[in-house]
């Protein structure tokens, strides 16, 4: 099973190179915007802390489908003139046309601009994977600025992504040419020197389409690879009908390819057990499922990924669940027999967990922005080290069996107490439990 | 009637029956309407027009810092039958509930509250703090 943790920003850094965390951490995935806003950051934070551990770079290249000025531009200082975000800006420049284009025009691309020169967009974009970090490293080195004792400090990604663009209901079959065009380019130029892994991203409706999903499993069938990676749009597993989620592994029973899924949580970690998934990616607490057209953050919330859910649960949920299960009531053995027994449950709890101690997963403060109570850095940093611990050990742990007994009892607890959502576990089990029959 | 006017005639309706009542206090990322401090305890009220199932949750939210927790809905318009619904929803949880007749300016108490279990210390300390601290 691949497992990849995804660097979303540097205010993460902690959770990364937090000595519990760092030295199980098997893969790392980076976006391209995060690369290009801090490249030099970036290399560091590879060289230095994971610099045996296998990455790759999403090279984003749907962005360019999608509106610059609502998605991703902003408004400059004197003038209020509506400009590329800095980070977008380095990419379109890395990219060449047609990507370069939209600096000044502000609009999104179609599919025929990017004919006109796909080859060559193409080829920087696998450009940009493989030496953008090592080229801004020595730029910034041979200006004298990176202190770090370093004697090979060469790092490069483990796959390379070609472009690939968003497959939209309506919209279909257009972007789908364009993938596969560009998905030949790149085999055609560099494989098998390069680990080429074509990314395949559509809407979720398109899951319901047979037709559409025909389309794309005899593509991707036949082309030149072992592994596909896989981000089907806000595909949250916590949260879709049961109709979506058994298309999911429907869809994946069909291809007969490895998937990594980029954007997946406990149920992915289940399919990978099943064999239907190779592997999948997320953030430190958040990034299990995300949109391709970016929406702006709401009021941060601690949340504690609470075992019996599989899924990270607003602090009070959390809190009665385990009140009322009478594990925090200060015997040891109960709550990290039944809940967890991570290092930073443990540093937390000590020897006697208790629900006073219980708080500092649920630690406010007051915001003057929001009129409101806003997590403190430290609890949002506790969850997440919490989340990371657990979603690192249950690799190893979790079974099939075991998981499916776990919900089922927590089913029927939960229909006594009516404290949580189950519905996502209910749909689980009933393609969990399909499959070994 | 809006929940901001609700709010407002509800809050000095109690303020003029207790000494120590507060209003739109944060708590854990939610705002919790009326909060009034007893010598039994902190009692949260949780105040809206229609969803009552909106206001559940957040009571089950409110409850881990508060020792009794209240819904307040206005009495007009209010069939027999969501009330009976509401009721029996909120005694399973030991919420109380009470209506607000604006005819005769007053609340009827149609549930009272139990004190809640899942009250945490530390949470509870923090809700007082609040108390004074937005106030």
């Amino acid at each position: 099973m691949k497992h990849f943790l995804r660097f979303g920003s540097h205010q993460e850094n902690k959770v990364f190179i937090n000595s519990w965390v760092k030295n199980q951490v098997q893969g790392l995935a980076f976006n391209a915007n995060v690369i290009a806003h801090t490249p030099t950051a970036i290399h560091k934070f590879i060289n230095i802390n994971f610099p045996n551990t296998s990455y790759f770079i999403d090279p984003q290249t749907y962005m360019f489908q999608l509106d610059p000025i609502k998605y991703y531009s902003s408004a400059e200082k004197n003038t209020h003139k509506k400009v590329l975000k800095k980070s977008v800006e380095t990419l379109v420049n890395e990219y060449g046309e047609p990507a370069k284009s939209i600096a000044n025009t502000l609009e999104p691309l179609t599919n025929q601009d990017f004919e006109k020169s796909l080859e060559n967009f193409t080829e920087n974009v696998i450009n940009f994977q493989l030496n953008y970090l090592q080229e801004e490293y020595n730029k910034r080195e041979s200006e004298g600025y990176e202190d770090y004792d370093d004697n090979d400090s060469r790092i490069s990604p483990q796959y390379i992504i070609p472009p690939y663009f968003y497959l939209t209901f309506e919209d279909f079959k257009p972007w789908l040419e364009l993938n596969k065009k560009a998905y030949e380019i790149a085999i055609d130029n560099h494989s098998p020197k390069l680990n080429l892994l074509p990314q395949l991203v559509f809407e979720k409706h398109v899951l319901l389409d047979d037709s559409k999903i025909k389309q794309i499993i005899d593509y991707y069938n036949n082309i030149e690879c072992d592994t596909i990676l896989l981000w089907i749009d806000d595909f949250n597993e916590n949260d879709v009908s049961y109709e979506y989620i058994n298309a999911f592994v429907n869809f994946l029973k069909k291809l007969n390819k490895s998937v990594i899924n980029l954007y997946g949580g406990h149920f992915s970690l289940l399919l990978c057990k099943e064999q239907y998934l190779e592997g999948f990616c997320h953030g430190p607490g958040y990034g299990e499922h995300r949109p391709v057209k970016p929406v702006g953050g709401g009021i941060p919330n601690a949340k504690f990924y609470l075992p019996f859910t599989a899924k990270r649960e607003n602090f009070p949920q959390a809190y009665s669940v385990l009140s009322l299960k009478h594990l925090l009531s200060g015997d040891n053995n109960h709550y990290y027999k039944h809940v967890c027994d991570c290092n930073k449950c443990k540093e937390i709890l000590g020897t006697n967990p208790t629900a006073d101690k219980f708080a500092a997963f649920g630690e406010y403060e007051p915001s003057r922005k929001t009129g409101r109570e806003i997590p403190t850095q430290e609890t949002l940093y506790n969850n997440h080290i919490h989340f990371v611990l657990k979603r690192l050990s249950d690799l190893k742990d979790v079974t099939i069996e075991k998981e499916i007994k776990k919900f089922k009892d927590f089913i029927q607890w939960n229909k006594e107490h009516k404290e949580v959502s189950v519905s996502h576990l209910e749909n689980w089990i009933k393609i969990l439990d399909n499959n070994g029959k | 009637m809006t929940e901001k006017k609700l709010n407002r005639i509800i809050f000095h309706y109690l303020k003029n029956k207790e000494v120590n009542v507060f209003t739109e206090i944060p708590f854990l990322s939610r705002i919790i309407d009326i909060v009034v401090l007893k010598e039994e305890g902190i009692y949260s009220y949780e105040l809206k027009l229609k969803n009552w199932k909106k206001a559940i949750e957040q009571l089950k939210d409110q409850r881990i810092g508060s020792n009794y927790s209240i819904l307040c809905m206005p009495n007009e318009n209010m069939s027999s039958n969501v009330k009976q619904k509401i009721i029996n929803e909120l005694s399973f949880y030991g919420f109380g509930f009470e209506l607000w007749d604006q005819k005769n300016h007053k609340l009827i108490k149609i549930l009272k509250p139990k004190p809640n279990k899942l009250v945490n210390r530390t949470l509870s300390k923090k809700l007082e703090t609040n108390l004074s601290q937005f106030q």
